[in-house]
């Protein structure tokens, strides 16, 4: 699953309580007031199913004995569905029966608590089951970043970059690409020993964070060689953000080798708005402007326009 | 045994009536049940036996809930019962001591 950066804040979870008895509703409002979650509440099972398609809570506590789609069936729907199957469900139920819990936990529900509910007992069993779905959370957010640097990884880039270039297009906004390639990196390594070369690579990844917005997307994407996806960034505004990062590394001194500065060179390609160049096309172009930046004697920024589409399709302003 | 002083016979409080957070919701629930027995008593005058099971069904989840927990039993013993009756034998006849007893604990309720 994808994280994003709204989800890793200290946002209160988001809680969705599903149940045919307004009375549940109530009494569930009341007892999990000093949780602070955000409670939401769906009276049907369809209802559920819409409010869960529209924007997935954090987690369900799901009545099974509800008229029309019971609660077996919500819960399918949610497992069924890759976009939610790993959304954390609790099972309600007044139903005692040994074969309900079974099948609620085969279906894939994390917990199961029957009715009357011990209120303590309910409290501390929500509690478990977000502090579970945070660790998951976190250990998926980790295959998607780089160990090294702590940026986000190539995997990532790939799948987040497809998905940038199709909302500039589908929304005619602007986008820029930066690739950036520490200079002569393999000789700081074989000059000053790998750790001296992990070491650039970490106060790259750091000058890159302190540089870029909120919005941009820094990511490792070989040994030496960084990727930033900007969104909402004309190529001239890019060219900025990336001149900055280029003298803030030329001007750092290394601890291990205080004599050496460290340069990068950049590959620049960005859209002022709508443009047909696929996404691979675009972080091709990107590469070949890395390339001349090198010819051209490193430690410089190469930067192009993409071509926008015909006049048929809006600039952005 | 005076009347009044049998507990099975006397006002029926809630076990959360200490509960500062639960103030409101018991005064609530205790409000709302003359209108809840009066739907029991016309859902069995119209011999509607499967909505009768269905606001059994609803009082068992509530009662305990609130701090009721006479209320639920008795839900609860007029729910099975009818769970386990059919065809001809699903009659209010048949449930005429469950529904009683539990029109008459729901009538013990107060705040």
């Amino acid at each position: 699953m994808t994280i994003n950066a709204a989800q890793l804040s200290d946002t209160r979870p988001r809680v969705l309580i599903v149940d045919d008895s307004p009375d549940v509703h109530r009494l569930l409002g009341v007892r999990l007031k000093s949780e602070q979650l955000d409670l939401e509440h769906a009276e049907s099972g369809e209802a559920a199913v819409d409010r869960i398609r529209e924007h997935a809570p954090d987690l369900v506590l799901l009545d099974l004995d509800m008229p029309g789609m019971d609660g077996f069936e919500v819960l399918r729907c949610i497992k069924d569905d890759s976009e939610t199957v790993h959304l954390p469900v609790i099972v309600l139920s007044g139903l005692q029966s040994s074969q309900d819990k079974v099948t609620a936990f085969d279906l894939g529900a994390v917990d199961y608590i029957t009715k009357p509910f011990d209120l303590t007992e309910l409290r501390v069993r929500v509690r478990s089951a977000l502090r579970l779905h945070g660790l998951l959370q976190m250990l998926s957010q980790r295959a998607q970043l780089d160990g090294l640097t702590g940026l986000w990884n190539r995997a990532y880039f790939d799948q987040r970059w497809t998905e940038e270039v199709a909302a500039c297009q589908r929304h005619a906004r602007p986008l820029s690409l930066a690739i950036i390639d520490a200079d002569h990196f393999k000789s700081i390594n074989d000059t000053y020993g790998h750790p001296a070369g992990d070491q650039v690579l970490v106060g790259i990844g750091q000058i890159l964070r302190r540089a870029l917005r909120q919005s941009d997307v820094p990511c490792r994407y070989g040994g030496e060689e960084f990727v930033v996806i900007m969104p909402e960034t004309t190529p001239e505004e890019a060219c900025v953000v990336c001149e900055r990062v280029r003298q803030t590394l030329e001007d750092v001194q290394w601890e291990r080798h205080p004599e050496r500065t460290v340069t990068c060179s950049i590959g620049l390609c960005g859209s002022t708005g709508a443009t047909d160049t696929p996404a691979d096309v675009w972080l091709q172009t990107a590469d070949e402007l890395l390339y001349q930046a090198k010819q051209g004697g490193r430690n410089r920024v190469a930067v192009r326009e993409i071509e926008s589409s015909g006049a048929r399709l809006a600039k952005a302003s | 045994m005076p009347t009044g002083s049998s507990p099975n016979q006397g006002p029926l409080h809630s076990t959360f009536a200490g509960d500062p957070d639960m103030g409101e919701l018991i005064a609530e629930f205790a409000g709302e049940m003359p209108s809840r027995v009066e739907a029991l008593e016309s859902v069995a005058q119209a011999g509607s036996i499967d909505d009768l099971q269905r606001l059994a069904h609803q009082l068992k989840g509530a009662g305990a809930g609130y701090g009721f927990e006479p209320v639920s039993s008795a839900a609860a013993r007029l729910e099975n019962r009818l769970r386990a009756l059919e065809g001809d034998e699903r009659t209010l006849a048949s449930v005429g001591e469950e529904l009683r007893s539990l029109i008459e604990t729901c009538r013990r309720v107060t705040i």
